[in-house]
């Protein structure tokens, strides 16, 4: 049987066929949960997006529109998180320290990667569209609808944030 | 001075994606320039990397949690099945409530106004901010567009906005009858989104406006200050055959920011 894309299945939930999402939910959960992850550091926060950006989905299907389902779901997720650090009252300047000092916590250390780690130090606009392109293999076309910009400017953006994660990488794994 | 090769250059190598013609001088490059070949070694080692990172798997927490929202939805879904029998009142009762609302507002707002506007005449000789707003809503009552557009754009510089302002204004974006004043009036409002009435106006305006331009300023406003009670009628509007695709496409932007 042929594998019905992302889209066919957002358009038959958006139609009543609810059961379907979980199919959704088997493909891509594990996207938006290590995107989360690695944008916060938290494994409970990135739990409770997870849960809130099908919750969205769910409530909101009738409003899926013509555009690709995981640019969609992607923007829904950087929301929920720029929501939750508004609720917290972390706003961008102390965000990317909050996440660094979780990574480099000696008793959290274990649990995070290399890289990981290296991605805590840049900033959260250039760690976001690493993790996303490299990471989570979004295309620079729907990296641009998510980020509401162009494929262009996503692509340099990408190259310039790599260019400094190598910096920062290399540095660290030196030491 | 020395001229390297621009990391894009080499990310687009590493990913395959360089046109064949620039490949050879790119790579003859990198050969012979120290500062180049090592950040093409670094980025091609960053790949890997990236391609050996594993996956942070979530609990079964998260599925449990999932398959029982979704169950409940489908309940829910198949209890308002059920009623199915008055299901063709909601439309009704819908377009009935909107009628309602709109014109209970426009009466309320423009007899609030006008109460306001007569009581405020008392004091403006005593008092410096009072005639200012005068001036400024008599010129918002002009005959001329150009002048109520002058009369909106004065309240951009007011610290404060007493309700006499807002309901002018309030006004003028639901029912002036030029273009440019509802626009110029929307945007002008926006400055007030903290006011629980000003964010209902913009989704009132929304709902009767049919200017296009006039449609994507007011659905940019609604996602900027993240109106989530506006969710219903951005749904109408992209839902409605009327509306223009650029339009709708707006709206398709919007809705997950504001979700």
């Amino acid at each position: 049987m042929k594998l019905q894309t992302d889209e066919q299945l957002m358009r038959q939930v958006a139609n009543g066929e609810l059961k379907l999402l979980s199919v959704l939910f088997e493909r891509h959960h594990k996207h938006v949960y290590n995107f989360i992850f690695q944008m916060s550091g938290d494994k409970d926060l990135s739990e409770d997006i997870v849960q809130e950006v099908f919750f969205k989905i769910l409530k909101h299907r009738a409003t899926f529109g013509e555009g690709k389902f995981i640019a969609w779901m992607f923007t829904i997720a950087r929301n929920s998180l720029s929501g939750h650090y508004k609720k917290e009252q972390r706003f961008t300047t102390t965000k990317e320290t909050i996440v660094a000092e979780v990574v480099e916590d000696p008793e959290c250390k274990e649990q995070y990667s290399d890289l990981h780690a290296a991605l805590a130090k840049l900033t959260p606009t250039d760690r976001e569209v690493v993790v996303l392109n490299r990471l989570q293999g979004i295309r620079y076309e729907e990296l641009a609808i998510i980020l509401n910009s162009t494929p262009n400017a996503v692509k340099t953006k990408v190259s310039r944030a790599l260019d400094k994660l190598r910096k920062v990488y290399f540095k660290q794994v030196e030491v | 001075m020395k001229i390297h090769v621009t990391t894009e250059t080499i990310v687009a190598l590493l990913d395959g994606v360089l046109p064949e013609s620039e490949q050879e001088l790119i790579r003859l490059h990198i050969a012979n320039c120290k500062k180049c070949k090592e950040a093409y070694n670094e980025l091609q080692k960053l790949q890997e990397v990236f391609v050996k990172e594993i996956a942070v798997e979530p609990s079964e927490k998260a599925q449990n949690n999932f398959n029982e929202m979704l169950a409940e939805e489908i309940a829910a879904e198949a209890s308002v099945l059920s009623k199915s029998g008055i299901i063709w009142l909601y439309p009704v009762l819908k377009v009935a409530a909107i009628v309602a609302v709109m014109v209970g507002s426009f009466l309320l707002g423009k007899w609030y106004g006008y109460e306001q506007l007569s009581g405020s005449y008392l004091a403006l000789k005593e008092d410096n901010v009072a005639l200012k707003t005068t001036a400024t809503m008599s010129l918002m009552e002009s005959t001329s567009a150009s002048k109520r557009i002058e009369g909106i754009t004065r309240t951009n510089d007011f610290v404060t906005w007493n309700q006499e302002v807002i309901d002018a204004l309030t006004f003028r974006m639901l029912f002036d009858e030029n273009d440019n004043v509802r626009l110029v009036a929307a945007q002008s409002m926006e400055h007030m989104a903290s006011d629980k009435l000003v964010r209902s106006s913009f989704i009132e305006a929304l709902g009767k406006e049919k200017n296009p331009m006039i449609q994507i300023e007011l659905i940019e406003i609604i996602a900027r200050i993240r109106e989530k009670g506006a969710l219903e009628n951005l749904k109408q509007l992209r839902q409605s055959n009327t509306t223009l695709p650029l339009v709708k496409a707006q709206i398709d932007r919007v809705i997950p920011e504001i979700m």
